[in-house]
């Protein structure tokens, strides 16, 4: 009884308040309906979720919620925008909006100098035939990341890549688009599509769109478990424990990513954070905005990817 | 809009409507687009219908373009990178200079120019090492390392030290002398000291020496044109060509020896692809003056960037093929392709303190098949002149036989 009016109720909000998707509704009534296996659909630990910094606290809805990664820092990339693999210089935003100027996250800016490297997250090799074969030539320290780097070539190219860990200079790292009847034996820094990999496998840089590069697991020493196939759709667990569903399709390079000790070393002092490019935090205690302390969620739903949505209809903007 | 009948007092400003009004207003200023289609009494009378948005057009400012104006306002064209610039090409080559690094080393540098390497230096030159230890005078070459490192009144601001530990400290801003003067400023006292000792062995310094000269040589393989455009710090020329390191069977018994294999690579890895060029080749030296064959050549590196030491012996190597490869076309034609007489040089090339010796035979410079005769190169070093040198301690370190080796080079007969 209880569990039907909350259901109504959040149903009649969601309806009101006209902010939630689809998706939250069919949350709520997979949760709801579920009561037997209730315990088991908790996650015992603290919820995590991406934090921004400046960000992560909840925000009036005037106020545009910040977008990760973007106020940092921005490389600038060469005029006719051809991949190279020298060092391009960064120009520092200091927690700005690119676009506007004005100051989105305050804890941001300074740091020592550094300089980019243009990092290629795509790992494609042909569907038949050989496999793309690429030397390394070394792993290095990368300052615009926490992941190390390594450089590799093959043919006339070289390029920068995300360091598996284990790999070193000598190395030769194996691309294949091939999906064959029986699963491959993985070797740490090849790269394969899904559907190729047995299960259980550890994945990192995993693509969410077939020929779109690597975009989970990228952070030093993080990486997914390739957990089951289900008709062409390969479903891995991602570091936060949350369930994705993938077409077979896509690529993802086998093993963790290099630098694996990143969250043991202590950055050791508060100026130290200052070289970092991180600026102090207020130090104000937010009494009761939810932010602090622990919560008790359900495990989401798996997130599918690799659909086209259906396109919004168009809106007209008035201004008053 | 919400007009107040009442006084603007507190406890009317504490309903602030205006935030409700916004609230509202962030929902109802979003209508969606209905399409309701053109009304079948417009579509009788054949009215044209536009697209509201392509009448109304923005005005925008013109931008002139700069390089459509006369020549003292655009950019000169002989700086301009692209298609605008007088020496450009469609036909792209790929370019080996001096700043090309090509990160497989000597290996692939073996590959492209077909070549086969061994250690140690030629039979001949290796003989004349004994006689160049006993010419050796230590003192003045020790006093010649300390002119060029310590004894420099040149006080410039040095690029800044970074501590790897601990990257936020700085070290005290230093001023002294530039790596790259240091390294030229040696290398012009060490050929120095070696015209006088070959002076006093011979009576007389009957070699030209040139500096700064560079050969420009154009070569096709696997239907790519290559550019070799080389430079030579310090070369000495002879009125006579250097006798061959090899002889005719040994060049014979290269038919059956393979060049280095660097899969996965391409040859064309690191070279750069440029179109801006002009297509005739250079031989630094004009073909009537006495000494117009090739001795020794020498490579400094400048540090500005670290390059490991099978990437500045590619270097070399390349600028011996470079000049070899003019002076062939010089001597036997545009077209030629296997040799009927081989051309020699030598080559030493240095880093301050690490110094490398070369001997370059070019039989062929038909690099384009894997088959047939390839050229030779003999390959010593590299070995240390010196560890450290600095004005408190003076030299640290110091090997006699590196320069010993480098006198032989220049000992060498014709």
């Amino acid at each position: 009884m209880a569990t039907s009016l909350l259901y109504q109720a959040l149903r009649s909000f969601v309806h009101l308040k006209s902010f939630g998707n689809l998706q939250t509704i069919q949350c709520a009534q997979q949760f709801w309906s579920s009561e037997p296996n209730f315990l088991s659909h908790y996650i015992s630990v603290r919820f995590r979720y991406r934090k921004i910094r400046g960000g992560g606290r909840p925000l009036p809805w005037y106020v545009p919620t910040p977008t990760p990664r973007i106020y940092g820092w921005k490389a600038i990339l060469p005029n006719d925008e051809k991949y190279t693999t020298k060092p391009l210089p960064v120009v520092k935003l200091g927690g700005r909006v690119p676009e506007t100027g004005r100051v989105a996250v305050r804890t941001l800016g300074g740091g020592h100098k550094k300089l980019y490297r243009w990092v290629d997250n795509k790992r494609h090799g042909p569907t038949a035939g050989h496999p793309v074969e690429e030397r390394v030539f070394h792993v290095r320290y990368d300052p615009c990341r926490t992941a190390k780097i390594a450089l590799v070539a093959s043919g006339s190219k070289k390029r920068w890549i995300l360091a598996t860990d284990g790999v070193k200079a000598g190395d030769i790292l194996r691309t294949t688009g091939h999906i064959p009847r029986i699963s491959v034996r993985p070797k740490e820094g090849d790269a394969h599509p899904l559907g190729a990999l047995p299960i259980g496998t550890l994945i990192h840089s995993i693509e969410v769109v077939p020929g779109k590069g690597g975009l989970f697991c990228r952070a030093a020493g993080s990486c997914a478990q390739l957990l089951r196939k289900v008709d062409k759709c390969c479903i891995v667990q991602l570091p936060s424990k949350q369930e994705i569903s993938l077409p077979e399709e896509c690529m993802a390079v086998v093993g963790r990513v290099s630098n694996i000790d990143h969250n043991k070393k202590p950055i050791g002092s508060a100026n130290r954070n200052r070289w970092l490019g991180r600026r102090p935090r207020s130090g104000w205690w937010h009494r009761k905005d939810g932010y602090c302390g622990r919560k008790i969620k359900p495990l989401p739903p798996v997130k599918e990817f690799g659909y086209v949505p259906e396109p919004k209809p168009e809106v007209y903007k008035l201004t008053f | 809009m919400f007009v107040p009948t009442m006084k603007l007092s507190i406890s009317l400003c504490k309903q602030h409507l205006g935030r409700m009004f916004k609230s509202k207003w962030r929902v109802q200023s979003q209508r969606q687009v209905i399409d309701v289609g053109i009304p079948s009494l417009v579509q009788e009378q054949n009215v044209p219908i536009l697209n509201a948005l392509d009448v109304v057009k923005e005005i925008k400012s013109e931008v002139i373009d700069i390089n459509s104006l006369p020549e003292p306002l655009c950019e000169p064209p002989r700086l301009r990178k692209n298609e605008n610039h007088p020496d450009w090409k469609e036909n792209c080559v790929l370019l080996i200079n001096r700043n090309t690094r090509l990160i497989e080393g000597e290996k692939h540098i073996l590959h492209l120019t077909k070549t086969i390497s061994y250690s140690g230096l030629p039979l001949n030159v290796k003989n004349l090492l004994p006689i160049a230890l006993e010419m050796t005078d230590n003192d003045l070459v020790q006093r010649s390392i300390m002119e060029a490192l310590v004894w420099d009144a040149t006080q410039v601001k040095l690029p800044k030290r970074i501590n790897k530990e601990n990257p936020g400290l700085d070290f005290p801003r230093e001023y002294g002398i530039p790596h790259t003067r240091k390294v030229t400023h040696l290398l012009y006292n060490l050929v120095y000291l070696c015209q006088l000792f070959y002076a006093k062995k011979n009576g007389l310094w009957t070699r030209t020496k040139i500096t700064d000269a560079f050969s420009k040589v154009f070569l096709e393989k696997e239907g790519k044109v290559l550019l070799f455009r080389m430079p030579s710090d310090v070369l000495t020329s002879t009125s006579r060509p250097l006798s061959p390191f090899a002889t005719k069977e040994q060049v014979e018994s290269t038919k059956d020896q393979a060049v280095p294999d660097i899969f996965p690579l391409h040859f064309s890895l690191d070279l750069q692809e440029h179109h801006i060029y002009t297509s005739e080749e250079i031989y630094p030296l004009a073909p009537s003056c006495l000494n117009c064959h090739f001795h020794t050549l020498h490579i400094t590196h400048n540090m500005v960037r670290y390059w490991h030491q099978p990437q500045k012996l590619a270097r070399a190597v390349a600028v011996c093929f470079t000049f070899a490869a003019a002076q062939a076309r010089q001597k036997f034609g545009p077209t030629v392709k296997e040799l009927t007489s081989p051309v020699c040089v030598q080559c030493a090339y240095l880093d301050g303190p690490v110094w490398g010796f070369l001997g370059y035979q070019l039989n062929t410079l038909n690099i384009n098949s894997p088959e047939g005769i390839k050229n030779q190169v003999w390959i010593d070093g590299p070995y240390n002149l010196y560890e450290s040198c600095d004005q408190a301690s003076g030299i640290q370190g110091y090997n006699s036989e590196t320069f010993s080796k480098f006198l032989s080079l220049h000992l060498n007969e014709t």
